[in-house]
This record gives C-alpha cells, structure tokens and sequence, in this order.
C-alpha cells in the first residue's frame, strides 16, 4: 500500500542525489514506509509533513493520512 | 433461574456452528485448530455495550438471561456478553474434540455459575504428534481464553490476550520464556489467519513493539531535517483530520469506541493546547434501565465550549453544554465504572459519579479495607488499583501535592505482590 509513496521517496532521493541534508530527509522516510503502520504510530503533524515532502498538496496530504489510517487499510 | 436441562440440551445455531467450524483451514493441528475457533468467534462476535453500560442489569441484562438467546446468535445477531461467548466457544470446541472448562469449575449444570457471573474459560491442549507440540507444552495444560475483552482486543489491536496459565510452570526463567513464545507462535498464526479472513488489519504484535521503538527513532530523526517547527496544522486541522477519521470507523460498538479512542491518543500529544480538549466514553440512557455506549469530545477553553458526541460505530453530533451538563443531572449520562479514568474526566461538567469516586476519602476507606482483608472490596484488584492510583492523580490537582504524594505511595505500597501476582493471574 506504501508503493506510491516509496516511489515518491524514491524520485526525490534521485533529485537531491547532491544534496546531502535532503537526501538524508528521505532516505529517513523510505526507512519509516518499511515499517507496517508507520503513519498510525507517529503524530499526526509529521506523518502529515512526509505526504508534503513526498510532494502533496496540504491538502491532499490531509486525504491520504485519512486514507492510510482507515482500518481496512492498516497493515 | 435457569432451567438446568435447558443448559445440558442447549444447542448452538446450526448454521452458525457450521460457519465456524466447517472454515477451519485443514493445514491447522487440534491446538490451532481450537485457538482458531476461539479467535474466530472474538472477529465475528461483539460485547453487548447495553448490558455493559447497563451495569448488567435492565432488559439488556434480561435478554442474556435467557437460555434461547445463545441459541439464536450467528453472525448477524452477534452481541453476547461473556457466559455467552463462553457457552459457544465450549460448545465449538466440545463440537471439534478439544475440552474446555469455565474457570471456576462450573459445567453446564452449574447454571447460576455460568448466568450472572462473570467468567472466562479454560481450553485443555489436545494430545498431538510430538511434531505438532509447541515446545513445552503438556496435554492437559491449560489455555485461559478471556472472550470478554478478546472481542475488542482483536478488532481494535489485532491481538489476544488469551494465554496459557503459566504460573503453573515450575520451569525457569528462561524455559518459560521458550514456552510462551512456542504459544505465542501458535496463536499468532491463527490471529494472521482470521484477521485476513475477516478483512481486519495484520500484524504481529512482538514485531510491532520493535517496529514502533525503531520509528520513535526515525521520527526524531526526521525532525531534524523536517519543516515539522513550522507545523502548519493547527488543532483545529487536527481533530477535524481525526472526527474525518472517526466517521468511517465501522466496528461493533464498543470496538468502535476504542479505535475512535486509540485514533484520539495518536493526536493527542500532538495538540499545542491539549488541555482545552478531551475525549471519554460515557453512558446514555436509552430508555428505563437501558444505557448505550457514546463517546464525548470536548472542546474547553477561553474561546471555545463545546461538546460532540460520538453514536457508535461514527455518528457524531454537537451537544451544547446546558445539555450534557442537564444529561448527567438527569441520569441521562454517566461515566461507566469500569471505563473510568481519572485523566478523561469531561471538562465543564459536573457529575455525582466524579464526586463520589474521586474522593480521597473514599479512596482511603477502600485501601483501609483492602489492607484489613487482604483483598479489594468488590474483588475486582486491577480496576480498583488502577482507579486508586488514578483517585490520587486526580486529586493530586486539586490539593496540596504532598499531601496526596502519601497516599499514592500508600497505594502503591499496598498493591506490593499481592497486587502482582493477582494481575499475573488475569483477574
């Protein structure tokens, strides 16, 4: 369910490949979509600051914290 | 009173028998095929949250009193309380050759044992191939399967707190530990198994502590390199991201609840002003003795006074304060004893249950007691120590701090291994 995102993570880690700081940010986030449930276990203002940095609108970061939260879609 | 042969000939709904057992995966030996059985029934099965809220009794109690009730439940009519839950999943297991027994030695003609008291259940490991035993195990040895909080358990935390009775264990330290994971092993794969069956969300709970410790450190390291300071949801953007939430969630109701519970604690933390809000579970009244299950929200501050009721399993409704304040006068609401926490009082508003139970004096009558015979007054150790414990911290806001200091230690202090031991015990 985390493909989307890891792909996101992936782009931008290839965009920032000469930015050592940004790079870092994202090879951080890849590491946390390894972890089944990421975004239900983190608060709410980070898990909603990765959607921004993987390259969502606020408002559609807003939408896929809700989508990723839903109990069916825990995994 | 129960008729006695009514119980001895009782029979469970033949389609619903058939449902749970005739979907045991044939790749399970005896011992998982029961844990399935019982982690089956907790998926598909809810607490009754009237005769919870009820205080067990009313026409909700009533309705569990009657033998014909366990009769017609299935997926459907799937609201039972605990000598329910226990009867059928004695009745399945019976049914698959595995034996179960009630805790406290009642058998189907113990009838008042099994109505009217609460209780859980022992399932005895069948003998297997020396192949299929989890490691340590004994045939005989016995499984406590708690089916009251296992249905919520499941739904919302993916796991069950049914285990073997391992104080038995004359076995070391470390030989225990083997034991309970070989166990542990067993039931995890068949939590896997229904959860997947019954679309609900997998995972291992062991895997899962260590995955939260491991994302405790990538989320502090994430912060370093965040725009997190200039945190642009306000509290405001929280908890209408979290009400969004909370009305999509489609559990039984007292599932619901608690998932609507465990969500608000993941925002929580994370509110700049979290004093100015809150989330309890309360009671209403339906009608004459008959009380449902609601979850409040409260908004509390300089500029703000308002309330949002949560109708499981997601429809919310704003309550003006006159009302909830007129409701608990009324006896319309009420906090439930057993969900009573100290920290998720409804700011604002008054309440006899609030003046009653967290009265230090109270609380010391009941520690005296305890101190006096050795054993809480209405037997139920964990809550009322956690209760006390809560009392103090309560307090410990309202009075002098060194003052109440005493106490919880008082506290604290009595509970010793006595308290331990029977916590170890499940009670």
């Amino acid at each position: 369910m985390y493909e989307e995102y890891r792909n996101r993570c992936k782009i931008m880690q290839k965009t920032y490949k000469n930015n050592p700081e940004l790079y870092n940010k994202y090879k951080i986030i890849e590491e946390m979509l390894e972890i089944p449930n990421c975004f239900l276990n983190m608060p709410i203002s980070t898990a909603i600051n990765i959607f921004v940095d993987l390259g969502y609108t606020k408002e559609d970061a807003r939408m896929e914290y809700i989508k990723v939260t839903e109990l069916k879609n825990i995994v | 009173m129960k008729n006695i042969e009514a119980l001895e000939l009782m029979k469970l709904n033949q389609n619903f028998e058939n449902q749970i057992i005739s979907n045991i995966p044939a790749n399970l030996n005896k011992l998982e095929q029961g844990l399935y059985v019982y982690a089956k029934l907790c998926a598909v099965l809810n607490y009754d949250s009237h005769f919870f809220a009820s205080d067990q009794k009313g026409p909700a109690a009533e309705t569990h009193k009657n033998i014909e009730y366990v009769e017609s439940v299935d997926i459907e009519n799937n609201e039972v309380v605990c000598y329910d839950f226990n009867l059928i999943c004695i009745r399945m297991l019976e049914k698959i050759g595995i034996d179960a027994v009630f805790k406290y030695g009642a058998n189907f003609s113990d009838a008042e044992k099994i109505y009217g008291k609460h209780s859980d259940i022992y399932m005895l490991v069948p003998p297997l191939d020396d192949v299929e035993m989890p490691y340590g195990l004994k045939v005989g040895e016995e499984i406590v399967l708690f089916g009251h909080s296992d249905m919520t358990h499941l739904k919302v935390e993916n796991r069950l707190i049914a285990r073997l009775l391992d104080n038995r264990y004359k076995a070391s330290g470390e030989e225990r530990l083997k034991i309970k994971q070989a166990f542990d092993a067993c039931l995890n794969k068949v939590i896997d198994i229904v959860l997947e069956e019954e679309s609900i969300a997998v995972h291992q709970q062991n895997e899962e502590i260590l995955n939260r410790e491991k994302l405790n450190v990538l989320v502090s390291e994430y912060s370093k390199y965040s725009m997190i300071e200039q945190d642009f949801l306000s509290d405001n953007d929280k908890i209408n991201i979290f009400l969004e939430q909370v009305s999509k969630i489609d559990l039984g109701d007292i599932a619901s609840l608690k998932y609507a519970q465990r969500l608000y604690s993941q925002i929580e933390d994370d509110l700049e002003n979290k004093e100015k809000y809150g989330f309890t579970i309360i009671k209403e009244k339906i009608a004459n003795d008959v009380y449902g299950m609601v979850g409040v929200i409260s908004f509390v501050g300089e500029d703000m006074n308002y309330y949002l009721k949560i109708t499981p399993p997601n429809i919310i409704q704003e309550i003006k304060h006159r009302e909830l304040q007129q409701g608990f006068n009324d006896g319309i609401f009420d906090y439930i004893g057993a969900y009573f926490n100290a920290n998720h009082i409804i700011p604002d508003i008054k309440s006899e249950y609030i003046e009653e139970n967290c009265n230090l004096e109270v609380a010391r009558a009941k520690l005296q007691y305890f101190k006096e015979y050795g054993r809480w007054l209405d037997g139920e150790a964990f809550n009322i120590a956690k209760r006390l414990i809560d009392y103090c911290a309560y307090i410990d806001n309202m009075c002098d701090k060194s003052f109440v200091e005493n106490d919880e230690i008082q506290v604290k202090q009595s509970l010793g291994d006595e308290f331990l031991v029977e916590n170890e015990l499940g009670k």
